[in-house]
């Protein structure tokens, strides 16, 4: 056991540190899953990819830099902490890529992995429908194979940022007699595929992005198909237990958020909230330290397991606990959504509480992640 | 950085539970709840492993471990609900009294004649034939009083000067208390400092002190695994409404609580630990040293603290009215665990010491 960071990684630390407090934008930009937003966190995003930032972890080949799971762990921290944007391709990076590495061919990894990382390709993931939400292995929409090309028929929803999404990583039901997990196919779909068609939904803080998808005789090539016809589940399960499990929500958003209580906190000069800001300062290096222990795990060429579902429920409810917090302290002035005169820093900390109430529904809900730590970690009677 | 434990650690965590098993299985500890009387053999189990002396450097007859490896065994230790003051002897008094022979700063520096005698009791402690407990704070209780030899005590000189001394049992008087950890016996102690009983002041006072902290931090992480364990065993076999009551759903959801609480505190006590050991034996004894970073050991504790009392609830809670009596084990581990994730300093007092860090 070794738990200090390397000369290497400190010098890394103090690099993108640098490049981030001179080239951060000066003004917040609009929600990312505004119309306006998402083209201006397009350009945040080239702006990453040129000076090699927008996916470090990645090969160099592709757009990344090389580094290690520790550094990149290290660049979220500098990252958040720095008040830099969100990042709009979060979806295609951490969901999406890990299953493009794993299985794509080299063409597509070609083809799909260098527009990812400079932005000008933006994904959004597709396999929610109407009846299959927790229950993703009942969807329906069918995509068989005719010649060339998957015809899809059927309807995909709570797609977030596909409304303005360049691409879809799509899971649908290749073989129309098959049920549950079997007879499913992995597909990648341009956003403007013919017979394809995308509403707007207004997400909780009415915001655009959300959207429902409606395929109708959709042709998609077979060059778009990732892994193999029929295997779609567990291509896109695969990686859940390898480095993809920590790559949704890395801990240094959490430690920036309570950075930024201590700094609400300072300002408010109210001291009764100290205890549950030390609280959550606990928790969020609690998850801190399980994601660098998770990392070392991974090095050491072990897998994650369902222990990413532990770590799912932790950082969903501490995100929420945090936002949270903050109403409470703001009081009356909580409520003050953005473009009010008397907001806190233009209502922000109500847009993290919005956007933290979906922290337990998405990537599973925390009920459904409960059962699987029960029944796969603690091994609890199934039936 | 690296979290693995090497598989010399590892082993050396096995034998300790192998002496666990042997000497301190559940009906061991009902006894010793029950009769108030000693393990037989554990102690002398332990100091023949070497486990008494984990801490102390291997010129001084210890085994030059460090905090690592000791938070190993503190988890082992609450897995058993060993009931023996290990934690205030080995991971407190032996490794504190051989930080204070090593101190060699001109200003602290003891005298010969001091040294000698402290060496002498170091001997006996790491051999066993000397038991060393220990209070937390200033106006606090030694525990398994009844057992000891000799007390950690803290004499608060002001708000801002603490130090602690090495006292015998017989300069102090001792007002027993029961507690509800039967074997623990905390006594309150009256008791007069001197020159000749200070054994460390100043910043190695705080380092002490972060010992006992961290590992009681690993030993609640032990306790609370019991208990989910044997929760997790007792809900997989009864059966209500024709099926084991784990199947439910409300039930394996506080169970998979109890495993988020664990499995996100334990890291961070291994960090705690591991700080520690990045830490120079004696820190007033040299400018350079590294200092203690309070923020880490508390929210150990606090982490650490909050698994093992929801674990207390939940285990109480999933094994319904069998759970509530003493007739069955886990009452032990039960009433530990809530007196422990509160010994060494509540969460309140931990969450304070991280606010000031803010």
């Amino acid at each position: 056991m070794d738990l200090s960071f390397s000369k290497k990684e400190i010098e890394f630390q103090q690099e993108v540190r640098e490049w981030l407090k001179a080239n951060i934008p000066k003004k917040r930009l609009p929600s990312l899953d505004s119309r306006e937003g998402f083209e201006e966190h397009r350009q945040w995003e080239r702006e990453l990819h040129k000076a090699g930032w927008s996916v470090p972890n990645w090969p160099a080949e592709f757009g990344g830099r090389d580094c290690s799971i520790f550094e990149w762990l290290l660049f979220e921290e500098e990252y958040w902490a720095s008040g830099a944007p969100g990042r709009v391709n979060t979806n295609g990076i951490s969901l999406l890529a890990p299953t493009l590495f794993a299985f794509g061919t080299t063409e597509q990894k070609e083809r799909f992995l260098p527009k990812m990382a400079s932005g000008e390709e933006i994904w959004a993931q597709a396999w929610s429908e109407p009846n299959a939400g927790s229950d993703l292995a009942s969807l329906n929409t069918k995509g068989v194979l005719d010649g060339e090309y998957f015809i899809l028929n059927g309807q995909k929803t709570w797609c977030s940022r596909g409304a303005f999404a360049d691409w879809l990583f799509c899971i649908v039901r290749s073989d129309p007699e098959s049920e549950r997990h079997h007879g499913l196919t992995y597909l990648l779909v341009p956003a403007d595929t013919e017979g394809m068609e995308r509403r707007e939904v207004g997400r909780l803080d009415g915001q655009p992005a959300f959207a429902e998808i409606f395929f109708t005789d959709a042709k998609v090539h077979i060059s778009n198909l990732l892994g193999e016809i029929g295997q779609g589940w567990s291509v896109a399960m695969s990686t859940t237990s390898s480095e993809r499990g920590l790559n949704l929500r890395a801990p240094g958003r959490f430690m920036a958020a309570v950075g930024n209580l201590v700094k609400l906190q300072k300002e408010l000069g109210d001291t009764k909230y100290l205890s549950k800001i030390a609280e959550l300062w606990a928790d969020s290096h609690a998850y801190r330290w399980i994601c660098y222990s998770a990392a070392s795990k991974l090095l050491a060429g072990q897998e994650l397991g369902s222990d990413t579902s532990m770590m799912k429920v932790f950082w969903s409810d501490l995100d929420l606990k945090i936002a949270g917090l903050a109403l409470e302290m703001l009081g009356e002035r909580a409520e003050f959504m953005e473009g009010s005169p008397d907001a806190y820093d233009d209502g922000s900390w109500m847009d993290a509480y919005l956007f933290a109430l979906a922290g337990p529904i998405y990537a599973g809900t925390n009920e459904i992640q409960r059962n699987i730590i029960a029944e796969r970690v603690l091994g609890l009677p199934r039936k | 950085m690296k979290f693995e434990f090497s598989e010399d650690q590892k082993l050396f965590q096995e034998a300790f539970s192998a002496v666990l098993s042997d000497k301190c299985d559940a009906t061991v500890v009902r006894k010793v709840w029950e009769t108030q009387n000693r393990a037989e053999g554990l102690w002398e189990a332990l100091a023949e492993l070497g486990a008494l002396g984990i801490q102390a450097p291997e010129e001084m007859g210890g085994l030059g471990f460090s905090e690592i490896e000791l938070i190993l065994l503190m988890e082992e230790a609450g897995r058993y609900a060993m009931p023996e003051p290990f934690l205030e002897h080995a991971s407190v008094a032996v490794p504190t009294l051989a930080a204070c022979l090593e101190n060699e700063s001109p200003e602290s520096k003891n005298l010969e004649s001091k040294n000698s005698v402290f060496r002498e009791y170091l001997e006996k402690a790491i051999s066993g034939e000397l038991v060393i407990t220990t209070v937390y704070s200033p106006s606090s209780y030694v525990v398994y009083g009844e057992w000891a030899d000799m007390f950690l005590l803290i004499n608060e000189k002001d708000s801002n000067t603490k130090e602690l001394h090495l006292v015998s049992k017989d300069d102090v008087k001792l007002h027993p208390q029961k507690s509800l950890e039967t074997p623990r016996k905390p006594m309150r102690v009256e008791w007069k400092p001197s020159a000749d009983s200070l054994l460390a002041g100043g910043k190695d006072f705080e380092r002490a002190m972060a010992r006992g902290v961290v590992a009681t931090s690993g030993m609640c992480l032990g306790l609370a695994q019991h208990l989910l364990d044997a929760t997790i065993e007792y809900v997989s076999e009864r059966e209500q409404f024709g099926k084991p009551v784990g199947s439910q759903q409300a039930v394996k959801h506080h169970l998979a609580d109890v495993a988020i609480a664990i499995e996100h505190a334990r890291p961070s006590v291994y960090m705690a630990a591991w700080h520690l050991s990045s830490l120079e034996p004696s820190l007033t004894s040299s400018l350079e040293a590294k200092t203690l970073d309070i923020a880490i050991v508390s929210s150990a504790k606090v982490l650490a603290s909050k698994a093992a009392d929801l674990a207390a609830k939940k285990s109480l809670q999933c094994q319904g009215a069998i759970g509530y009596t003493v007739e069955n084990d886990t009452n032990f581990w039960m009433k530990k665990a809530l007196v422990t994730a509160s010994s060494w300093g509540s969460s309140s007092f931990h969450l304070e010491q991280i606010a000031k860090t803010l």
